[in-house]
């Protein structure tokens, strides 16, 4: 197992095109149902035509970074250990209804993950694009928010395959498959906002030219963070 | 007690999703459909059945939405066909066994995830074999009745019931049909559900209905008006509301019966279940709203009706129907190249410049003896009916194009003709195809014998002997059509033929039959000038006789009220009196005519704007330098430029345009405002200003700059500043700029409360400007309780459409 911090600077973008949930992006950004097959028709081709341009220009920049940490638990606690196994952090879960929370998902001690993705748009194509076309600008941001959702599931596959339970080795989709744990977003039931900020920290996030804001939302807003629990009993509240 | 006689005595209860319910048991997804489910964990889909049941569900769907052939060689699992099918049964009638009362085994029947219309390797013999092979293992391992639902397309839903057709004969067919409509009620392939209706018309079915897309809200005025036209009773499946941003439906139970039992009431009902999303709560909670009401009175008439993609009723138009001829290779020079050229963009710019012009249905002709016709349909007719939305009429002497047309249309194709000439076979093989494609059948009035039938008491013998035939045979009498045939007036040797066609037009609408004629055939033969005029009187002539359908010219009519008395009479004598050697005379009457020629439309620059920016391109450069030279620039952005950006606004919020479509549409508009700038002059335009930011912690960036690419498109001046705004920021410059509106966005829950600590700042400045509010912090209900209280001039929008209309409203 490695407890070593893994950083990318410049992710693969084939790699995370593979990965899009597109269902998602469809609905989310253009209000597109499953059904309305000649509409999507049309920006699946635009949007394929768009991915050559991107790779090729470089407008898109995908960075990302994971760890395992070793942690304890306490109640709803998960008590973050250092490298000396010194408590360097806490952090909260929310009970549900049910009086369920993350943390009991963990042994007495036990491993987590952590992930911070960002994906930055870059100033070549506001150079290129300014006042002209903002269809496709619409495009290469939305793409680029789904993107770091896509880097957070690869990064979390990373992290399964660091930790040893993942046997896959297919990297398309991963959303679609089956995978062993789950991971879990602040600002989601289970985790205030505020979770942001130990992630970003303890990521050394900062380093991926990302910011965190006063409501601990993480800039640019293309930019997902996550924990990931290893049991394959962790449920969604 | 059989499903027929149930319908009459109350409403039929469907039950719920088995996708969503099979989620709930089963974490992450698997390679596999969840039809394989019946063989890995049968008990699984048991107890889902059990359970709807056990919440008053009368009817159960089998586990076999995916378990056709076709669906199955994709995923290499052919072979699983009747195990899937039989066991998915078994686990049904296991579960209905062990309760009391008698539970409905229905057969689900998915869409496949291919489409006829827009164009499949499949052809539609092969989806129709395919669902034979399907429906065939599920009827003997003993469902009651299957249901298509979620049907998508045209063409594939009418192979499926053509191969139940095929399965059960002339019988009542143990089918429901349900199709899935979008939000503006139309199919993938295009059709409404009065053309669903229409094109599915001549089935026996159990029901036919709606089911998944949308909620029960939406389906409202479709459930309506398909309960207002159907001889069918109606079925309505909606889904548990609108996924959310996560895919999860959240419509509650109690609104979700509480919409289905409102609609029950106004009687649009006769069977009701749920869709994607839906639980067993929702399918108790149906059940008890639906008890004690009463279900929908089916005793609709079958309406006659013509569809393609739309569909006209007989009482939709006032007779007669028109039909376009120009698609004809033996009529039109011009048709017949592009065929052989294979311009079939010609051809459909040919057709839907006749739809174009008012035609209710597009006459198609491939004969061409120098060519193989067959291939031609082949080859033309798919585009054709996929680019026209009208019906079609297809004219042949060959009886297997008509079934080749019905199968590559999927349209209610009326079919043109069949005659005696060599007996009755052709006649025997249109009633079948009206039996099993819906077709309308015309009959020329021709028989065996070497003579023509020029007049009225001969074409009377073999309308007397073809009516018998057909009714007799088990035609639908609404579903006949005769054509007494129209002979060249000019080399006719029988110069009465004229009249005694209208006679039996006449006679043949007081028997109640419908008429058809080819009315250019009057004229053949004369100077194209004199043929309008003649055409014209002759149509007219017919018209009064009750003529049906009338095969025109639909690009060369002249209005009969148009054409002056004299030549009105000069026509009338060469019809009706037969005085051929007046033609002669009616050509010179017509060569002193102006003709009435169309002014060729150069089309304005005004109007060259305006479709630059609702079609989102074109060269706008040289028409704004065209436009200036006529108007001031802001007359230009006021009357042309904003105008055309509101009918986009209209086209997103209709649902025909995208949000990318809109900003196209906004790059042709920013790009000429761009250009219109340097000629405005300080004081003659008064432009509005929009102040706008997102809050405070909030870097939500997308929505924001889609509010202000829209604004600036329709003529706002934008102050952007940009993202993680302070209150105190907002309003400071709120105050320096002076703007006309305040536009708030976030995306956070706490992004609502620094829009409340705004809304309270801007209130002790006092200052009144109106606030608009958007982004997913935040709903109508928000603003109305939380932030109008505080500041009154504050409004909700939903998107940036929404937001330029307010803003729009208050200017004035």
């Amino acid at each position: 197992m490695e407890l070593n911090r893994k950083k990318f600077d410049s992710f693969d973008l084939n790699i995370l095109f593979d990965n899009i949930h597109y269902e998602l992006l469809y609905l989310r950004f253009f209000n597109l149902k499953k059904t309305q097959l000649e509409k999507l028709k049309k920006l699946e081709k635009e949007i394929s035509e768009l991915k050559k341009e991107i790779i090729e220009n470089n407008y898109i920049t995908a960075k990302g970074v994971y760890k395992i940490f070793k942690v304890l638990k306490e109640n709803n606690f998960i008590l973050i250990l250092n490298e000396n196994e010194k408590i360097s952090d806490r952090i909260e879960t929310i009970k549900n209804k049910n009086g369920v929370c993350i943390a009991d998902f963990l042994a007495e001690v036990d491993y987590i993950g952590l992930i911070s993705t960002s994906v930055f748009v870059n100033d070549i194509v506001f150079e290129k694009h300014t006042s002209n076309d903002f269809s496709k600008l619409y495009i290469i941001n939305s793409l680029a928010i789904m993107m770091a959702e896509a880097l957070c599931e690869v990064l979390h596959y990373y992290l399964r395959k660091d930790f040893g339970i993942e046997e896959n080795n297919d990297l398309k989709e991963l959303y679609k498959k089956p995978k062993k744990g789950l991971r879990y977003s602040p600002g989601y039931p289970g985790l205030d906002m505020s979770v942001n900020k130990n992630i970003y920290e303890l990521l050394n996030a900062k380093e991926l030219g990302s910011n965190i804001t006063s409501s601990y939302m993480i800039e640019p807003e293309s930019s997902v963070q996550a924990i990931a629990i290893f049991n394959n009993n962790a449920k969604y509240h | 007690m059989n499903v027929f006689d149930i319908i009459k005595e109350k409403i039929l209860i469907f039950d719920g999703a088995m996708g969503t319910e099979i989620a709930k048991y089963r974490k992450g997804d698997s390679e596999l459909p969840n039809d394989f489910l019946n063989l890995k964990e049968p008990e699984l889909i048991e107890k889902i059945h059990s359970q709807y049941i056990e919440s008053g569900a009368d009817v159960i769907e089998t586990n076999t939405f995916n378990s056709n052939p076709i669906v199955l060689s994709k995923l290499s699992k052919e072979s699983y066909l009747d195990d899937l099918n039989k066991k998915a049964v078994g686990i049904a009638k296991f579960a209905a066994k062990k309760y009391n009362r008698k539970i409905f085994i229905c057969a689900s029947i998915g869409p496949l995830d291919i489409s006829l219309s827009l164009g499949s390797k499949y052809s539609f013999d092969e989806v129709k074999n395919a669902y034979i092979k399907q429906l065939e293992i599920l009827f003997k391992s003993g469902v009651d009745f299957a249901i298509f639902e979620t049907s998508h397309d045209m063409i594939n839903l009418k192979a499926g019931i053509c191969g139940a057709y095929e399965i059960f004969g002339k019988n009542k067919l143990p089918v429901i049909a349900s199709v899935t409509l979008d939000s503006n009620g139309l199919i993938l392939s295009g059709h409404d559900i009065k053309s669903v209706y229409s094109n599915l018309s001549h089935f026996d079915l159990i029901a036919l209905g709606i089911n998944c897309s949308t909620g029960p809200l939406e389906m409202r005025d479709f459930i309506k008006t398909l309960s207002e036209i159907s001889h069918f009773p109606t079925f309505i499946m909606p889904n548990a509301g609108f996924p959310d941003e996560n895919g999860n439906y959240n419509l509650s139970e109690m609104d979700f019966a509480r919409t289905i039992k409102d609609y029950s009431i106004k009687g649009y009902v006769n069977i009701a279940g749920g869709c994607c999303g839906t639980d067993p709560k929702h399918i108790k909670a149906l059940s008890l709203s639906l008890s004690n009401i009463k279900p929908r009175i089916v005793n609709k008439e079958k309406r006659f009706s013509v569809s393609n993609k739309i569909a006209i009723f007989e009482d939709d138009i006032e007779k007669p129907f028109l039909v376009a001829e120009r698609l004809n290779t033996l009529g039109s020079k011009k048709f017949k190249e592009m065929v052989i050229n294979s311009d079939l963009n010609g051809i459909i710019s040919l057709a839907k410049e006749q739809q174009k012009k008012g035609a209710h249905i597009l006459d198609i002709s491939f004969i061409n003896p120098e060519r193989n016709e067959l291939d031609d349909i082949k080859k033309n007719l798919p585009a054709i009916a996929s680019n026209i939305r009208i019906p079609l009429m297809i004219d042949s002497t060959n009886i297997k194009s008509f079934e080749l047309a019905a199968k590559l249309s999927g349209a209610k194709i009326i079919l043109n003709s069949v005659n005696f000439e060599n007996g009755n076979d052709n006649s025997l093989k249109a009633i079948e195809l009206n039996r099993k494609y819906g077709s309308l059948v015309t009959f020329g009035l021709i028989d065996e014998s070497k003579s023509i039938a020029f007049d009225f008491e001969k074409k009377m013998k073999i309308f007397e002997r073809a009516k018998d035939f057909f009714l007799k045979n088990g035609l639908p009498k609404e579903d006949l059509i005769f054509d007494p045939l129209v002979f060249p007036i000019a080399s006719s040797s029988y110069n009465k033929s004229a009249l005694d066609t209208l006679k039996t037009v006449e006679e043949i609408n007081r028997n109640g039959f419908k008429t058809i004629l080819g009315i250019s055939n009057v004229s053949f033969g004369l100077n194209p000038l004199s043929r309008k005029y003649l055409n014209s009187v002759f149509l007219y002539l017919a018209i009064k006789r009750g003529l049906t359908f009338a095969i025109v010219n639909i690009l060369e009519k002249i209005p009969y009220a148009l054409i002056d008395k004299e030549i009105r009479d000069i026509c009338e004598e060469i019809i009706l009196e037969g005085k051929t050697e007046t033609i002669k005379t009616l050509n010179e009457k017509t060569s002193l005519k102006k003709e009435i020629k169309e002014t060729t439309i150069i089309k304005k620059e005004e109007e060259m704007l305006k479709d630059f920016i609702i079609n989102g391109g074109g060269e706008i450069e040289s028409v704004i330098n065209l436009l200036l030279k006529k108007y001031a620039p802001g007359e230009i952005i006021n009357s042309i430029i904003i105008p055309a950006m509101n009918t986009v606004g209209e086209k997103f919020s209709k649902g025909e345009y995208i949000v990318t479509e809109v900003l196209s549409s906004a790059s042709v508009s920013q790009r000429a405002i761009d250009l219109l700038k340097p000629h405005i002059k300080k004081v003659s335009f008064k432009k509005y200003k929009l102040l706008i930011a997102t809050v405070k912690g909030d870097v939500h960036d997308i929505g924001k700059n889609l509010v202000s690419i829209i604004f600036e498109s329709n003529g706002y001046d934008i102050i952007d500043l940009g993202t993680k705004v302070d209150p105190e920021v907002i309003v400071d410059k709120a105050i320096s700029t002076k703007p006309d509106f305040i536009g708030l966005s976030g995306l956070l829950a706490r992004s609502s409360e620094y829009m409340i600590e705004t809304a309270v700042k801007l209130k002790e400045k006092n200052l009144s400007i109106p606030l608009i509010l958007g982004g997913a912090a935040l709903s109508k209900n928000f603003v109305n309780i939380k932030i109008k209280t505080i500041y009154k001039n504050s409004f909700y929008a939903k998107d940036a459409i929404e937001g330029v209309r307010i803003a729009n409203t208050i200017k004035k």
